[in-house]
């Protein structure tokens, strides 16, 4: 793997709350609460969790689409958080998001033309026929027919839709994709599509890629490395294959029990958690996992378990490996 | 790729598609389209001038003219020497008609100008200082009337001939012009006429004109005096003496008609108006014209002052549209772009336009725009500007409460991931998002601000309310409403037309536009 | 074991631009007691309209059930009158939604909203009613039940909403309960509870249960036997462990083999080509021919019927057909499918 291209260190997030009319008392909910990691250069870094443990707000918090209250974002060496807006515009062409629904994340009052030009447009490519030979290109790269450049975002099928996504993000040569559930509003048969053309786009372009999702098949599939978020911390981070066949963390053990085998042979022991994420707002002194996890112990309650090293490239946070 | 692809889609055939299949809308529409070509080609397509009585344009259009509703009566002054001066150049020249129920009488360029409001009879006195001349009007309704007997219009005495001296006696020679154009030479039948003219009224009335008569000798018939004692003297039967230098004069009266005969002793002086002449002196009216009922000449018939309605209501139609569309068009500029800021950039921008809206919308429609209406002033242009103030924060909040939405959309979330400027994506993503909404909300809106600029013309806030325009039409019309049917109807049905298409137009459109309504 | 719903041929057409559309296009399929069938497809493939016009709630118009029967304990539901339906929605079939948030009204406590359907039902008192709720709270594992069934929707978690639905929907012990996608909103940990909730209930009262689901991997491990769906028409039916082993309908094996797997690393999944088509838009031949890898002449120019392969394991494939299929796939055809099915 090559040198580190993104590094997140003790990033956090937390949104205000005002509550009272007087708006007296502020809360947070903290819905990002100091994580650190690394994505080196063409690598895939798989981010998974459950809805509701900031691992989509990471990636936003990344790319500075929301503020980040503290910790630092380095993108080869520069700290993104601190950029200035034009500075951080200028930036925002090595670093490009693809969205989770791809209904959403096209306006469906533009042409296929209209979307792709605005990254160009937006980064100075002022000269009509070099961005329309651009569009052009870039809809072979990602297998879209050259004759729809006209058509409307909304009359594609997820999908192709989703393939605009794509190539509106690659459209600038980025260096780092953060893709966030790219697949999870498609059907199966598209899905494999779509992550077919993530890994040849990465072999292709050399893409380094921040994976969000909530399908750990899908981070087993695509990802070099995973990092197993809960309630806005890191439970887990390293090697997929090591966090796979060997987890360590509970939660990391409950997440991967729960996935369904589409094998009806293979009858496999299941740990089902009791309960449901706690609010981000007012999260446990201790281990965020202490109130569901099987095997808690009096210090998961009271003291914060950090990432500590268990193997070459797996760390976990957990007090049952001290 | 699956090859079999559907034509190839335009938003603006779907738009049109979900239109045509609303019919109300579409004949809306149809309507809007009339009304609009109306409004800009009124002044061509009315048949009238709104601003005249019709009875006075019937010459030029070539109908047939028997009766009039109003007469315009050329006055002119003689003077002493003889000579005459042009209505214009009479001084201090007032009219006045006896009874202002039957005809009212206004001073013209020329003269006056009699307008017939009643059937029946009335006398009618112009004044210039001491001299004055009366006419008769006589103003047939539906039922003829029989001849009243003529009264005295104008006394023409005769001048003295020559330089007087102190000392000199002559007799004054009267010519008594009656209204019905006979003359009297004769001193004693002018005298008995005017015994039997005005006896009778002197009493029942005590109208100013007539007073220094009837102080005198209440029963007098004519009478002479003299204006200034020092230079001379008049007996009853008119024997003027001449008793020292100066200007004199004599003045001779009988009931609300007067004279003036100079008497200069000494030196020659400037002649003096000695009477009025009037190019009519029996003016016969008629006031069927006034409220004439719709028919193939005039289609919404004529109103209170004989103007046709049907020309008035095409001529009002550009007000009304100017007034609907202008402060519409400027209401919703600002309304939009204060919502699109206001929604977008949050924080104290959105506080300080919520704010300023909440305070508008506190108030209602109209008592805002009445407001606004007190500060200014009445007036076209200050009616546009209160109902624009109103239609601001209307706008503001919708725009706001879109922009809100679509700036969560993803696909602005992806506009700025890439580096966008905030003035691009709020004008490629989120100006066309609301569009629609402003789109159906103009039209709805032009709708009410047509209702509140004819409410403010029909409250008198429009400035000019004989102007053609339907709130003032209205307006004037209302006194007559119990009995006149039509001098309402129309103007309102007018109104009610073009707000309700504006407002079917307006729902066509948010149906047509609206993703979600499929079928 | 008798057949609890037996739908036979059941066409559901829908307007759209004044034409009409055949959304389901001659299912028949069949429920026995007890038994819990998965119905699989992609969206638009017609399983959700399926499950509507079982409990004839298809918007209509636009739809309308155009052709077929659909018979529950041998009645035709489709003759029965809407004052019949009632009685027999919620009480003998009912269903459970895949919107959690949604399905249920945030005005009303959730005893209210599980109170509503036995009080609809059976005859009983209030007191009684709420007796039952809280059972059927409990029974669905919600801790605290007294307290949850005074609280509104808004106050519970996602997960737990989908358990209040399944009380109210198991709430009149119904024969048959329709689960449309009961789990796809949720999280992995949470499907995985609720999941084992059905599979638990299932034993302890013997409903028949139709899941529906484009998530072959709750269907592995929810259901005993599958339906597969592609624009509107039944390719594959077989038991579970057939299906998944044994695959037949070129559809059914590129599925699977689109799956990523969790327990081993491909390099390269296997993807079925292009889109779903539009309904309508085929109109002859068989509905996946423009997709599929082993399509021959035949295949564009007839409508395949469902071929028996053993004991209810049908495909609808002209591969199986012995005239036109063998001669041209004996050689590779199911060799090449057995591969990618594994």
């Amino acid at each position: 793997m090559g040198k580190p291209l993104l590094d997140v260190k003790d990033l956090k997030i937390h949104f205000p709350q005002k509550k009272g009319v007087i708006k007296k008392k502020v809360t947070y909910v903290k819905a990002v609460d100091g994580i650190s990691f690394t994505v080196n250069e063409g690598e895939t870094l798989g981010l998974v969790g459950e809805s509701g443990c900031g691992k989509s707000t990471t990636g936003r918090g990344i790319t500075q689409l929301v503020p980040t209250t503290d910790g630092e974002v380095l993108y080869e060496g520069t700290d993104i958080a601190s950029l200035s807006k034009s500075e951080l515009r200028t930036q925002r062409k090595n670093m490009q998001m693809v969205f989770q629904d791809p209904y959403a994340s096209l306006n469906p009052r533009l042409t296929v033309e209209d979307i792709l030009a605005e990254p160009l447009k937006a980064h100075g490519v002022k000269d009509k026929k070099e961005r329309r030979k651009r569009i052009e290109e870039m809809m072979d790269v990602v297998g879209l027919n050259r004759s729809f450049i006209r058509r409307y975002a909304h009359e594609f099928s997820g999908g192709q839709r989703q393939r605009i996504g794509i190539a509106r993000a690659l459209i600038l040569n980025p260096k780092l994709i953060i893709a966030d559930e790219p697949v999870a509003a498609l059907d199966v048969s598209i899905q494999a599509q779509i992550l077919n053309l993530l890994k040849d786009l990465q072999e292709d372009f050399g893409l380094t890629y921040l994976f969000i999702s909530h399908d750990l098949s899908v981070v087993r599939h695509l990802c070099d490395r995973v990092a197993v978020m809960y309630l806005g911390r890191m439970a887990e981070i390293g090697n997929t294959d090591k966090i796979f066949e060997n987890p360590l963390h509970p939660y990391t053990q409950t997440l991967l029990s729960a996935i369904p085998i589409s094998n009806p042979r293979q009858k496999k022991e299941r740990i089902i958690l009791q309960g449901d994420v706690p609010s981000p707002v007012d999260p446990p002194k201790g281990c965020a996992f202490v109130g569901r996890c099987p095997k808690a112990h009096e210090r998961c309650h009271d003291e914060r378990p950090e990432l500590q090293k268990m193997d070459e490239d797996h760390y976990v946070a957990c007090h049952l490996y001290d | 790729m699956n090859t079999n692809e559907p034509k190839s889609y335009s938003p603006f055939r779907e738009f049109l598609v979900k239109f045509l299949k609303q019919k109300m809308a579409v004949v809306a529409l149809g309507v809007v389209v009339v009304i609009l070509f109306v409004g800009i080609f009124g002044s061509f397509l009315a048949p009238y001038d709104p601003h005249r009585p019709v009875t006075s344009q019937y010459p030029e259009k070539g109908i047939d003219l028997d009766q009039l509703t109003n007469a315009s009566v050329i006055v002119e002054g003689v003077m002493t020497d003889g000579s005459t001066i042009e209505g214009s150049e009479v001084t201090q020249l007032q009219a006045e008609s006896e009874n202002r129920r039957i005809a009212s009488i206004r001073r013209s360029q020329r003269g006056i100008n009699v307008n017939a409001n009643t059937s029946g009879y009335t006398n009618a006195t112009i004044e210039s200082g001491d001299v004055s001349s009366s006419f008769q009007v006589v103003v047939e309704g539906e039922s003829l009337l029989e001849g009243k007997e003529p009264v005295i219009s104008r006394l023409i005495p005769s001048q003295p001939e020559g330089v007087l001296t102190p000392g000199d006696q002559f007799q004054l020679d009267v010519l008594a012009v009656l209204t019905d154009g006979e003359e009297l030479t004769d001193q004693g039948d002018i005298h008995e006429l005017a015994l039997r003219l005005y006896e009778t009224e002197e009493e029942e009335e005590s109208s100013g004109f007539n007073a220094p008569a009837s102080d005198a000798e209440a029963i007098e018939g004519l009478h002479f005096s003299s204006l200034n004692e020092e230079v001379a003297t008049v007996s009853e039967s008119g024997e003027v003496t001449v008793v020292g230098e100066g200007e004199g004069a004599i003045r001779i009266q009988t009931g609300p008609v007067s004279s003036v005969v100079q008497v200069q002793a000494g030196a020659a002086a400037e002649p003096v108006l000695a009477y009025l002449n009037v190019s009519e002196s029996n003016v016969t009216l008629t006031d069927v014209y006034k409220h004439q009922p719709p028919s193939s000449i005039h289609f919404f018939g004529t109103d209170h002052q004989n103007r046709d309605i049907f020309s008035r209501v095409i001529h009002g139609t550009q007000d009304t549209l100017l007034i609907g569309f202008v402060s519409v068009a400027i209401g919703a500029f600002i309304g939009t772009a204060l919502g699109l800021l206001a929604g977008f950039y949050g924080r104290w921008v959105d506080s300080l336009v919520t704010r300023m809206t909440d305070v508008l919308l506190a108030f209602p429609g109209i008592l805002l725009a009445i407001a606004v209406i007190a500060f200014l002033g009445a007036g076209i242009t200050n009616i546009i500007l209160a109902v624009a103030v109103f239609t601001v924060p209307v706008f503001v909040r919708i725009v706001r409460g879109s922009t809100l939405a679509l700036k969560e959309m993803t696909y602005v979330e992806a506009s700025r991931s890439i580096g966008v400027r905030d003035p691009v994506i709020i004008m490629r993503h989120i100006f066309p998002g609301t569009l629609s909404v402003v789109l159906v909300y103009l039209t709805m809106r032009i709708g009410v601000a047509i209702l509140i600029g004819a409410a403010l013309s029909f409250l008198g806030l429009g400035g000019d309310i004989t102007a053609p325009e339907w709130g003032s039409m209205l307006s004037a019309a209302k006194d007559n409403s119990s009995t006149v049917f039509h001098a309402t109807f129309f103007p309102g049905l007018a109104i009610v037309l073009t707000v309700l298409s504006f407002n079917i137009l307006g729902d066509g459109l948010r149906d047509a536009l609206d993703p979600k309504l499929k079928e | 074991m008798t057949n609890v719903l037996d739908i036979k041929d059941l066409e559901v057409s829908f307007k759209s631009d004044g034409k009409e559309v055949k959304v389901v296009n001659g299912i028949s399929f069949s429920i026995k007691a007890g038994e819990t069938l998965g119905v699989v497809g992609e969206s638009g493939c017609g399983k959700s309209v399926t499950s509507l016009s079982i409990m004839r709630l298809i918007p209509s118009p636009p739809g309308r059930i155009s052709g077929g029967q659909i018979y529950f304990n041998g009645e035709n539901l489709l003759d029965k009158k809407e004052r019949e339906m009632r009685k027999i929605r919620g009480n003998d079939i009912s269903m459970i939604f895949q919107e959690p948030m949604t399905s249920l009204n945030p005005v009303f406590t959730i005893g209210k909203q599980i109170n509503e359907v036995l009080l609809l039902h059976y005859k009983m008192t209030h007191a009684e009613a709420r007796k039952k709720s809280i059972e059927m709270l409990k029974l669905v594992g919600i801790p605290r039940a007294e307290q949850i069934y005074d609280s509104h929707p808004y106050q519970l978690s996602g997960g737990m909403r989908q358990r209040v639905m399944i009380a109210i929907g198991l709430a009149c012990e119904p024969q048959l309960l329709i689960a449309d996608e009961p789990t796809t909103a949720l999280d992995v940990t949470i499907q995985a509870q609720i999941l084992d909730l059905m599979r638990g209930l299932k034993e302890k009262t013997n409903t028949a249960i139709m899941f529906i689901t484009h998530d072959l991997g709750v269907v592995a491990e929810m259901c005993d036997r599958v339906v597969v769906m592609y624009s509107g028409e039944i390719v594959e039916q077989a038991d579970v462990d057939t299906l998944f082993n044994d695959p037949k309908h070129p559809y059914t094996v590129g599925l699977l083999g689109s799956l990523p797997k969790v327990d081993e690393k491909i390099d390269r999944l296997y993807s079925i080509s292009g889109q779903v088509p539009v309904p309508g838009s085929v109109e002859k031949g068989c509905r996946f021919a423009g997709r599929c890898d082993h399509v021959m002449p035949h295949c564009t120019q007839e409508d395949p019927p469902l071929f028996k392969m053993k004991d209810g394991h049908d495909a609808r494939c002209w591969l199986y057909d012995p005239v036109h299929g063998r001669k041209e796939e004996a050689k590779d055809g199911q060799t090449t499918l057995g591969r990618e099915g594994s």
